[in-house]
């Protein structure tokens, strides 16, 4: 801009600025340090205690492993159901597009706690899955659907489809619909140039939107409680015991630092990724 | 014959997406029919209800009601200090040489993947210090749960506001300034103004944010300033009465209203891009 | 109303230098065009002009005051922008009382002078609308009323017809001009539009790569331009590239360059032999029957615009050639015919700047 900016507007910056720090960086940063301290009769020391007693509990290993499964397996299946939706908002009809992306946003704004509840019912002992499975008679008695690892990945994945659609929807629609146009044009079935055009030229932008959604699902809570019945120990519930039960913050900042590193780490993946992607382009191939 | 068979193939599987979708979207929207229909029940939750009723409706705790209206100002609490913090902050990041921009941009916006429940510790254990240190409370107090959905909810003010005033052009400053404004003129009759559905957009997603969160209140919520998820939290985990779905159906609502209106004046799709 | 002077005007951006040294007066109530193609720089001399741009060196002056360090919000200058540039929140009458407002006026005042202004443009009956109801040529008029409700001294459009249709764009030439004449407003327009700028100016300065090439009244431009540059540039010519034989005070007998063909043309060069000639198609006489010192020419193609005929000619001595017929028998193609042209149509120019 060539009319001079003033310094005032520089100066906007500062209250958000204060507010970061003060509210959120230095209380974040001072927790995750506790996890170095050990505090010991007034006194305290550096210590990776923490982590060892961390690392060496079976529950929080399997509490990783829980949410790391829960996380993977539902960035995926989201990936896939919310891009199936995205393409389907997309590409067809503006009335069905319409409906679709009113019920994903339908569902994106109602509260979690509603959304496991309404999973709750339809998954329970006496619920309409179970009741409809033995009307077609495919069990004769009915299935325990709830309160266990498939109840919140069901879950997690209702929560996650929709915003995995919302981040898809502007990658498919930059791709120009001509592609498609010119390869059914010459013959190619519509399920070919999906293979072979559209899906080779929007996966790379795809990606780091299901990534996104496995760093989402990791740190959840309500929804494992909710789903859980106790019984899917993701480390959120660990850290929450940790702090409020335990009052251990040291403890609690161990694990949070944990889900942290695993958060960052597919993080990193995603910036490597669309890295590479991004040079892979800048070659010429695709 | 492969050529009749792959389009058979193709019918086939455009016919399976087609019946994907169709169960994609039921998978969507059931739960919330479910639990709306479900509050219709009596005593117990069963589904489909055998005595339909509203008299979960009528048995609302008065717990709940209260929650509900402080989770309804704490939202427009937050969602206000978030615009008051994030338009200068954008308005210093787009329109501004500031030194550094893309990095500062980038670090606002990390809480928006930082896990809540963390913060929610972290700002457990920084309130507990300093009430200790000053003697002012903030643990269970209005005015923690306010600065903490604030610290959670301000990037999702930031996100589409910096978007709204990047997409700007420069030439409606250039237009004030020749015709005699001055920089705050500027500002608060041409720049601010249409910033509005960037603002809108953020306020909604901040009330949202802050209306449905547990996260992070939880640990700040005191027996007396609880929130209405945090309340709904606690009572799903130990039970599952007809008035527990009643007071959720209730939520949504709410939740739903809000997104119409947002539709009606600024449009779902400026408030979802993500800039 | 007021004069406007330039003086050694430089601009930069960055290490490149795009204008250096560039004077120019503006008189008052004159309305001058820069006109020249695009990066002729005649964009950045408005926008310095204006204080959009701060210049790396030189002196603007507004009545003999001294203005250069002036921002653009005490300049006292209307501005109308090629695409408006109405601010789209405000109705076109708040539009319009916005440059008032900054000025403190009072609110009946400003409703009162912002209708009248809407009214010299005509769009008095659209007050409460907003720039999205209106369409490309009527939001030109309310960034014109905006303009100049704040009586400035001087007003500067930046390609004001660009945003137009083509049909729209003649009345509107001749409204901006008309009330431009009867506020006798000094006015600074950029085109790259030749036409626009010689129908509406009382001077055009002729623009080429930051410098100024050429400057006069519009009609002094058509018929006597000083380079070869500014003939080509306004209305059509056909430019031959020659060598200077002989001089004889304003009139030179020269060889053109690919036929060897000798004329004699009026005009003369300085320290150089090499120039063009140019060449007004509209001053070719077409005649069939042969005229003292006329020279035959074939009809390669023919173009009939309605108004006028266009005659593309391939002729021995002088290469291709465009004529153009007004109302005569025009030629069909592959006609043989004889070309004239008055002594003085045939002018002797330099040759582009380095």
């Amino acid at each position: 801009m060539s009319v001079g900016t003033p310094t005032l507007f520089k100066l906007g910056i500062i209250p958000l600025a204060f507010f970061f720090l003060v509210f959120f960086a230095y209380p974040v940063v001072h927790f995750l340090w506790g996890s170095l301290v050990v505090e010991a009769g007034g006194s305290s020391s550096l210590t990776l205690r923490n982590f060892t007693d961390a690392l060496g509990s079976s529950a929080v290993l399997r509490s990783l492993s829980t949410t790391l499964l829960l996380s993977v397996l539902t960035g995926v299946v989201s990936l896939v159901l919310g891009y199936l939706l995205a393409f389907q908002v997309v590409r067809r009809s503006p009335l069905l597009g319409r409906v679709i992306f009113v019920a994903a946003i339908a569902s994106l704004f109602t509260s979690t706690i509603a959304r496991a509840l309404g999973w709750r019912v339809l998954l329970g002992f006496e619920g309409p899955i179970n009741k409809a499975l033995i009307a077609m008679g495919i069990v004769s008695e009915p299935l325990h659907l709830i309160n266990n690892f498939a109840s919140v990945a069901i879950g997690m994945i209702h929560i996650q489809v929709p915003v995995v659609m919302v981040g898809l929807i502007p990658v498919i629609e930059t791709l120009p619909r001509d592609f498609e146009r010119a390869a059914v044009g010459l013959g190619a079935p519509r399920w070919k140039t999906f293979l072979t055009v559209h899906l080779p030229m929007t996966w790379m932008n795809a990606v780091p939107v299901g990534l996104i959604a496995i760093m989402a699902t990791a740190a959840y809570f309500t929804t494992p409680v909710l789903l859980g019945g106790g019984r899917v120990d993701v480390i959120a519930i660990q850290i929450q015991q940790a702090s409020q039960v335990l009052f251990d913050f040291g403890y609690a900042a161990a694990l949070s630092v944990m889900l942290v590193a695993m958060i960052s780490a597919v993080a990193i993946a995603i910036l490597l990724f669309t890295h590479w992607r991004r040079n892979v382009r800048a070659r010429g191939s695709s | 014959m492969k050529h009749v068979v792959s389009r058979l193939l193709d019918t086939v599987l455009c016919g399976a997406m087609h019946v994907l979708t169709v169960f994609c979207v039921a998978f969507l929207v059931m739960p919330l029919f479910v639990v709306v229909i479900a509050s219709f029940n009596s005593t117990t939750v069963i589904f489909p209800p055998r005595d339909w009723s509203l008299a979960s409706y009528m048995q609302i705790p008065q717990v709940a009601v209260d929650t509900f209206i402080r989770s309804l100002a704490l939202g427009i609490g937050s969602a206000t200090l978030s615009v008051l913090l994030c338009v200068p902050a954008a308005i210093a990041l787009v329109k501004s040489r500031l030194p550094g921009k893309a990095a500062i941009e980038v670090l606002l916006r990390s809480p928006l993947q930082f896990p809540a429940i963390i913060l929610g510790v972290a700002i457990l254990q920084y309130f507990y210090f300093w009430q200790g240190a000053l003697s002012v409370p903030l643990v269970g107090t209005f005015l923690g749960l306010l600065i903490a959905h604030a610290v959670y909810t301000f990037p999702f003010v930031l996100v589409p506001t910096i978007a709204r005033l990047s997409a700007l052009s420069g030439q409606y400053d250039e237009a004030a300034s020749g015709l005699g404004a001055g920089s705050l003129t500027i500002l608060a009759r041409v720049i601010i103004p249409l910033m509005r559905p960037g603002i809108i957009a953020g306020m909604f997603m901040s009330f949202i944010m802050s209306f449905e969160d547990v996260a992070v209140t939880m640990f700040l919520a005191g027996s007396k300033m609880t929130t209405f998820p945090v309340y709904l939290f606690g009572s799903a985990e130990v039970s599952n009465t007809p008035g527990l779905y009643a007071a959720a159906s209730l939520g949504s609502l709410v939740a739903l209203l809000l997104v119409m209106l947002v539709e009606r004046f600024v449009g779902i799709r400026t408030v979802l891009s993500r800039g | 109303m007021s004069k406007f002077e330039i003086e050694s005007l430089k601009i930069a951006y960055g290490n490149w230098v795009a204008i250096e040294d560039l004077n120019l007066t503006i008189e008052k109530g004159e309305l001058v065009s820069l006109l020249g193609p695009s990066g002729s720089g005649k964009t950045s001399v408005l926008r310095a002009i204006g204080g959009y741009l701060k210049p790396a060196g030189g002196s603007m002056r507004i009545d003999g005051k001294d203005i250069t360090a002036v921002p653009p919000q005490f300049r006292d200058i209307g501005m109308v922008f090629q695409n408006f540039v109405l601010f789209p929140h405000m109705s076109t009458v708040e539009n319009v009382e916005f440059g008032l407002q900054t000025r403190g006026v009072a609110k009946s005042e400003r409703r009162r002078r912002a209708v009248e202004a809407l009214e010299m443009v005509q769009m008095d009956t659209y007050l409460d609308r907003y720039p999205f109801e209106l369409s490309g040529g009527q939001q030109q008029r309310v960034a014109l009323a905006r303009a100049i409700v704040i009586r400035p001294t001087m007003l500067l459009m930046d390609e004001p017809m660009g945003a137009l249709d083509a049909k729209l764009r003649e009345r509107a030439q001749e409204e901006i001009r008309a009330l431009q004449q009867e506020l006798q407003l000094t006015t600074v327009l950029v085109t790259h539009d030749q036409r626009e700028a010689m129908a509406m100016s009382d001077r055009i300065v002729v623009m080429r790569s930051g410098k100024i090439v050429d400057a006069g009244d519009p009609w002094r431009l058509y018929h006597a331009p000083k380079t070869a540059f500014t003939a080509e540039f306004l209305g059509t010519t056909n430019l031959l590239q020659v060598e200077v034989l002989t001089r004889d005070g304003n009139k030179a007998r020269v060889r053109m360059a690919q036929t060897g063909h000798e004329l004699d043309v009026e005009g003369s060069l300085s320290g150089t032999n090499a120039g063009y000639v140019s060449l007004r198609p509209e001053d070719i006489v077409c005649t069939s029957r042969h005229e003292p010192g006329a020279l035959p020419a074939r009809v390669v193609k023919r173009m009939f615009y309605g108004v006028n005929t266009h005659l593309r000619l391939e002729t021995p001595g002088l290469g291709s050639l465009l004529a153009v017929q007004h109302r005569q028998d025009s030629f069909e193609e592959g006609a043989e015919l004889f070309v004239s042209w008055q002594p003085q149509d045939a002018r002797l120019l330099p040759g582009d700047l380095p």
